[in-house]
């Protein structure tokens, strides 16, 4: 038995040594995904799995898990329990045999022209460069200061929840705790954001919220955008259903300028925005510059690409999110380092969903630089969202990208007139979207996490 | 080698109203980029037991479904719009990759 095994191996190595030069053998390229998102942990599986694990693959992930964007808004309302936005890598490991390290990167050197570079991994004390062919950031969004509350000693903090975590079980607590008759002030920034959390999602799940628990409170929604920027039917319709029942406010073209505390009796901060829209779903004679008091303040900065992208060199002077080649995702400042997810600058949503299939791209076309072979010259990736619109009623956007070789852009795009698209929202929300949004949920993160 | 004639010969049929159906997929890996489109939902290389498992299945099946649904209205179910965003010759590479995996 172990004769035969021995002779096996033998044999196996053998074969391969008359396949491959032993120069090769020992070189399995290396390649260091930081962030493990949506983005990140995909584009680490298939790096692996579509190499037939060949390619050497180490992700960088600042916590030991992670916790999903994805169904937040809906642990906020508490219908959902914070455990089920938990996804660990022990299957990344198990499976495909992706290493994984945790710590947070602090520089990344040497890409370009050379062969490769490396990655300095901190993690307390411990200080670690990782070395490597390629490197794929896959970093998520970091937000702005919102002006007046750097100064946690002069104002409250900020809770955006826009990075589900923490903040997620912070402002699921300052909502059970508004009192009836209060106020939750929310502020969307002006696109492109980080989707989900949906921003009208989270208007949405929120009205529900006070309408069912608290009587006589409300949402007042501060759009930094002219009107609503996805799904407009059905937000729109739903937005204007909580306003008839006096539960929302739906202020457009509203710029948040600042926010702090409030010496009013009960209201724990205050917001100062710009207003320069007006709409059916506002207050009459409401312009100019404005002060509101809430209960709770929810304000969503403007993101960008994290300090990170910036130290690599990948994000120019005066831009908030990293150009990349759309056919590789490759940086078009720095050749060998790549950005997936939101920190790249595309015409695609900041969606975990698109995350995952831009970094099947990126795997896709990092696999083929390794053999010398170009990327896919038509790479597609699509979007299909579903959201909650209340407890039980959800509702879905579907769009389909192609790459446009004349933009080298990525277009949304319908295949049978053959000619540009756009995203189709659902006819009405649903009962049985709301339970089809759990299915995708559970599929969507087994193909990143599983 | 009769009984895969009679095959070919019944799919030629189930398969009339799109006798036209684009099949071949020119892509260099066989449409698998294309396909991985879809493991969002049908679960990575199409073997979701949750939405349909599309692992498997035959080829000019998922094409004659794939267009029945570019036929219709862009509402009501996800998928009609959904694959009225891909080209022919991609949901042939799409269909094809599919059908050649193992079923789950």
């Amino acid at each position: 038995m172990i004769d035969r095994r021995r002779f096996i191996g033998a044999m196996g190595a053998g074969s391969l040594m008359a396949m491959f030069p032993l120069s090769a053998l020992a070189a399995a390229p290396r390649v260091v995904v930081v962030g493990g998102g949506m983005a990140g942990a995909t584009v680490a599986k298939y790096l692996r799995l579509w190499s037939g694990k060949t390619i050497d693959v180490t992700l960088v992930t600042p916590a030991t898990s992670y916790t999903s964007n994805i169904m937040s808004n809906l642990v906020i309302t508490g219908q959902v329990a914070y455990s089920a936005l938990n996804f660990t890598y022990a299957n990344l490991t198990k499976s495909y045999g992706v290493k994984v390290v945790t710590g947070t990167v602090s520089a990344v050197n040497g890409f370009g022209s050379n062969a490769g570079g490396t990655v300095t991994v901190v993690n307390g004390p411990t200080s670690t460069q990782l070395s490597c062919e390629r490197v794929v950031l896959a970093p998520g969004v970091q937000f702005d200061p919102v002006p007046l509350t750097e100064n946690a000693a002069l104002a409250a903090p900020v809770v955006h929840a826009w990075q589900a975590g923490q903040q997620t079980l912070d402002l699921q607590k300052l909502l059970a705790g508004m009192p009836n008759g209060g106020t939750f002030v929310m502020s969307i920034p002006a696109k492109p954001y980080r989707c989900p959390p949906g921003p009208y999602e989270r208007a949405c799940v929120v009205a529900d919220y006070l309408k069912r628990n608290k009587p006589g409170a409300k949402i007042i929604v501060l759009d930094a955008n002219p009107g609503i920027v996805a799904e407009p039917t059905n937000f729109g319709n739903a937005f204007q259903s909580y306003f008839a029942a006096g539960v929302l406010e739906y202020w457009p073209s509203t710029a948040v300028v600042s926010a702090s505390n409030t010496s009013v009796p009960g209201r724990s901060q205050s917001v100062t925005v710009n207003v320069a829209g007006s709409g059916a779903m506002m207050p009459a004679g409401v312009s100019g510059v404005r002060t509101l008091a809430g209960d709770v303040v929810n304000l969503i900065p403007p993101h960008r690409a994290p300090q990170i992208a910036s130290l690599a060199g990948v994000v120019p002077a005066g831009s908030r999110f990293a150009p990349v080649d759309v056919l590789n995702y490759e940086s078009t400042l720095v050749r060998k380092i790549h950005i997936v997810g939101d920190a790249a600058d595309t015409t695609l949503p900041k969606a975990g969903h698109v995350g995952n299939q831009e970094a099947k791209i990126c795997a896709a076309a990092i696999i083929n630089a390794f053999k010398n072979q170009a990327p896919d010259p038509a790479p597609t990736a699509n979007s299909a969202c579903y959201s909650p619109i209340d407890s039980t009623r959800a509702s879905w956007l579907t769009v389909v990208y192609q790459y446009d070789p004349a933009t080298k852009k990525m277009v949304a795009w319908d295949g049978v007139l053959n000619q540009p698209g756009a995203p189709t929202e659902a006819a009405s929300p649903s009962t049985g979207n709301f339970s089809k949004m759990s299915t995708w949920y559970k599929v969507l993160m087994s193909d990143s996490f599983a | 080698m009769k009984r895969s004639l009679c095959a070919v010969a019944l799919l030629g049929v189930l398969a009339s109203p799109w006798a036209q159906a684009q099949t071949a997929c020119a892509a260099a890996d066989g449409g698998r980029l294309l396909a991985s489109g879809c493991f969002q939902c049908h679960g990575t290389d199409g073997k979701s037991g949750a939405f349909d498992a599309l692992a498997g299945d035959g080829q000019l099946d998922m094409l004659n479904k794939l267009n029945e649904m570019r036929s219709k209205g862009v509402e009501g179910n996800i998928m009609y719009p959904h694959a009225r965003g891909y080209t022919s010759a991609q949901l042939a590479c799409i269909t094809l990759y599919f059908s050649k995996l193992p079923k789950p």
